[in-house]
């Protein structure tokens, strides 16, 4: 049994009107690529389309659209442009300027409606580089990359899904964007009753009841979930999630941990399980020495 | 179409009670068989698998300081490392679950790159604790011994089942001619589990250090580092 610690707790379930949402198909098609990225005018002279087992794919020259069969999540990359240093970029701008930008671009391109999502961080690409005489590093900063959370009735969506993420180069200009959106098609059953906080912390024991040394709980956020790119998803429902770092048992020189997260679904009429149950140890026919 | 590369990799989910106890983890199977997986599926040479009590950590320590890293971690071009990870005193230590014949290896008896390998996923917890370039001067420069470019993280990674495809992820880029370092950070970085990735290249030049983070993939294999002067680093945070 490990030693777990609750750094951030919540008291009670948030006062928040939550459902359980049927969330659409995916709608991922070789046509619904190219729409996409003709919407977009990129421009070249061939382009190709593809596919295969988890996406299409629509190349314009440096530009690649990718559309995922399973969750009709989309990303765009300008290959020439998308995270490479062009050997001048410095950008020195704050997270405001960089979220209005982005901003800009999203309503541009028409990723998102505005009043659908909220600013989850901005993020900076760094490059540096040192030698054997200095020992010490120059850096600069080559783009940046605004990831914007959905919203679903006002609440937050958490998990790998449910974001719009918008990368830009010195120039402000639109360098790439992923988007993980899946459409929501009805309510599936109204939320009965939030279960509260504590139960997600029993469940948390519960499941992690097997590890030694030290397992640090460091917050508790409650949102809807929705899973990442080469993930089906049926459903979207109200959550607890506990991120956590898991600390061995004493080293002689120094630490080693992980981190990990903890999910629970909040509704008491919930669909199934969202943490998915334990793995079995996976085992290998000893190695001859 | 790229050249076919020789791919192995370690990787432990389950350890014992005893002196080499660490907790366990769930999806380090999923990262390095993935990898190992996608990169055969495009064609590389799968050489190795070792896994739980099967990754050794004579495998990546020098015969120099008695290890056998010629024989297997040395003995291919691509090896992926999935497991936990701790770095003190600018040595990086990695955790095993049985001691052949330490439960730990460091950094410091490694010479990665002496003989074949080029590229090393550490895809495990503190590649460096943070983005001093003095800090990863002094954690890399020592072990990188003709290593093109190691892949890691910065402070803590993750064990989650919202990461599980980041072998799989990086081996279908990797394996199919993109460029590595570009390729790690997109799939290693996570917005939703704040994961920090950094991707490392080694050159006897600044230039060439610069060439290889920007631009090198697997294609890059018959071009050696001669010397480690630069590293040329890149990162997301």
């Amino acid at each position: 049994m490990p030693e777990v610690n609750f750094i951030k707790r919540l008291d009670s379930a948030p006062k928040v009107k939550t459902q359980i949402l049927a969330l659409g198909g995916p709608g991922a098609s070789a046509k619904a690529v190219r729409e996409l990225a003709q919407s977009l005018k990129l421009e070249a002279e061939a382009v190709t389309q593809a596919q295969d087992a988890t996406r299409f794919t629509y190349t314009a020259g440096q530009h690649v659209v990718s559309m995922f069969k399973a969750s009709g999540a989309v990303r765009y990359q300008d290959r020439s442009r998308w995270q490479v240093d062009d050997g001048k970029a410095n950008l020195k701008i704050s997270d405001a300027e960089a979220e209005k930008r982005a901003l800009e671009l999203v309503s541009a391109h028409k990723l998102a409606s505005p009043k659908e999502f909220q600013l989850l961080k901005v993020t900076r690409l760094t490059v540096g580089e040192a030698n054997s005489e200095t020992k010490r590093g120059s850096e600069r900063v080559i783009d940046m990359g605004v990831a914007f959370q959905r919203l679903v009735g006002g609440v937050p969506v958490d998990g790998p899904g449910g974001k719009l993420i918008v990368y830009m180069d010195r120039n402000g200009e639109l360098t790439g964007f992923d988007r993980i959106w899946r459409s929501v098609a009805k309510v599936r059953a109204p939320v009965r009753q939030l279960l509260p906080p504590k139960a997600a912390e029993e469940d948390l024991l519960r499941y992690w009841e097997q590890e030694t040394g030290r397992i640090d709980v460091l917050d508790m956020r409650f949102g809807y979930v929705e899973l990442g790119y080469r993930a089906r998803q049926a459903v979207l429902q109200p959550a607890y999630v506990m991120p956590l770092r898991i600390v061995s048992p004493g080293q002689r020189d120094g630490e080693i941990a992980i981190g990990s997260v903890h999910v629970f679904a909040a509704a008491s009429n919930a669909v199934g399980r969202l943490m998915p149950p334990p793995k079995k140890i996976v085992q290998q026919p000893a190695r001859a020495a | 179409m790229t050249v076919p590369v020789c791919v192995g990799v370690e990787w432990i989910d389950t350890f014992h009670p005893g002196a080499c106890n660490q907790n366990n983890l769930s999806y380090r199977d999923d990262h390095a068989e993935g990898f190992y997986n996608h990169m055969g599926s495009h064609g590389h040479f799968r050489i190795f698998d070792w896994g739980q009590d099967n990754a050794w950590e004579t495998d990546i320590r020098h015969p120099d300081f008695g290890g056998d890293s010629l024989s297997w971690s040395e003995n291919v071009d691509f090896y992926y490392f999935s497991d936990h990870g701790g770095n003190w005193s600018n040595v990086m230590h990695i955790a095993f679950a049985v001691a052949h014949t330490n439960c730990l290896g460091s950094s410091n008896t490694w010479k990665l790159g002496s003989r074949m390998m080029k590229w090393f996923v550490l895809d495990c917890c503190q590649a460096v604790l943070n983005t001093s370039g003095s800090h990863i001067w002094s954690v890399w420069s020592g072990p990188m011994r003709g290593l093109h470019m190691v892949f890691g993280f910065i402070g803590d990674g993750h064990d989650s089942w919202w990461n599980s495809s980041l072998g799989s992820d990086f081996g279908d880029d990797a394996g199919t001619g993109h460029a590595l370092a570009n390729s790690w950070l997109d799939h290693a970085y996570s917005w939703w589990l704040d994961d920090n990735p950094i991707a490392i290249a080694a050159g006897a030049t600044q230039s060439e250090a610069i060439n290889r983070r920007e631009y090198e993939s697997v294609n890059w294999f018959g071009w050696p580092v001669t010397a480690t002067n630069w590293l040329a680093w890149k990162y997301r945070t």
